[in-house]
């Protein structure tokens, strides 16, 4: 009979610690949602199976687009909150207090004099849930949380892809990124 | 009465006579003796107007169906077509938004990623220094 009442018990816990997780990252995006000197983006599900759409209908029929396709529908959703207008070290600190009591592992680190930049994830099952970065440097923060079903290759492949299509547009061109300068 | 259908007659002849004076010589003519030339070609003409037919063309009526339901039926054909055809260009505008919109996200990750590949590639470059006196060497042999 214990054990009976032990498993949902185990379930209930575990459904508990997820969900204290979730928590963690929406209170820090939340509790900066209305800050002006932020600026947050939130692509949902919805606008990733349009992103999908568009590359379908738009690109060739390379290798990079069907992978790039393929790693898009895996995406559930892109969180970004950034600034360049705040101590981007004290917001990363802050960031780290609150993410690391959570069940994230570092991915990469790169540490410099002024800067700091943390790659880490949240795993399940096999698959990687979430990707988190977090990156802070003299005037500019910068948080992404992408959520999804995808693996270590399909992270690769986000790294290794440096034509893939649109990217340009981004990448280290004119436009810029809201990356790390 | 002969005097003056002759005087009528040459003027009319030398073309000089009015409408009043030819209607006065046809009513001369009837009453006067002789002149059965003349006669036969005014009072023919009368004869002739006389026995004009009055026929009438039967006029059929056909009415005219209003074609004003194929104004509207284009009208709305283009109506919807419109609306349809900027539908789908909004859909498209959207989904490329979206599209800029990832690849951004996409852009800023890879951005950060390639950093810290990049950090690595000065541990790349160690794996041609085989040993430390190499690694040192040259700064002693100078």
């Amino acid at each position: 009979m214990k054990k009976f009442l032990l498993i949902p018990l185990l379930l209930f816990a575990f459904s508990i610690k997820v969900q204290a997780q979730d928590d963690a990252i929406q209170r820090f995006f939340s509790e900066y949602m209305d800050d002006e000197r932020f600026s947050r983006v939130y692509i949902s599900p919805k606008m990733m199976q349009m992103a999908a759409g568009f590359l379908k209908s738009n690109a060739g029929s390379d290798e990079d687009s069907k992978d790039l396709g393929v790693l898009i529908q895996k995406v559930k959703g892109i969180r970004i909150l950034s600034s360049d207008k705040v101590d981007g070290i004290t917001f990363y600190k802050e960031a780290m207090g609150t993410l690391t009591k959570n069940q994230y592992e570092d991915l990469m680190i790169v540490e410099d004099k002024g800067s700091s930049l943390k790659f880490m994830v949240r795993e399940e099952g096999g698959l990687v849930r979430e990707l988190m970065m977090i990156s802070g440097e003299k005037d500019d923060f910068t948080l992404l949380s992408m959520l999804g079903n995808f693996t270590y290759e399909d992270l690769n492949l986000l790294a290794e892809k440096t034509d893939i299509p649109g990217m340009d547009l981004y990448g280290k061109g004119s436009k810029g990124s809201k990356g790390v300068k | 009465m002969n005097q003056r259908i002759d005087e009528l007659l040459d003027k009319y002849w030398d073309a000089e006579s009015s409408l009043a004076e030819e209607h006065e010589l046809k009513k001369l003519l009837v009453s006067a003796e002789g002149y059965s030339d003349e006669k036969a070609m005014f009072l023919g003409l009368r004869e002739f107007s006389n026995e004009e037919p009055s026929l009438k063309i039967p006029t059929v009526i056909i009415p005219i169906k209003s074609k004003n339901w194929i104004n509207w039926a284009a009208s709305v054909a283009i109506l919807i077509g419109s609306a349809w055809g900027w539908t789908v260009y909004e859909q498209k505008q959207a989904e490329q938004e979206a599209y800029m919109e990832v690849m951004q996200a996409f852009a800023l990750i890879q951005t950060n990623l390639s950093r810290g590949q990049e950090e690595m590639a000065v541990m790349n470059d160690l794996k041609y220094l085989n040993t430390t006196n190499q690694l040192f060497g040259n700064s002693i042999n100078k």
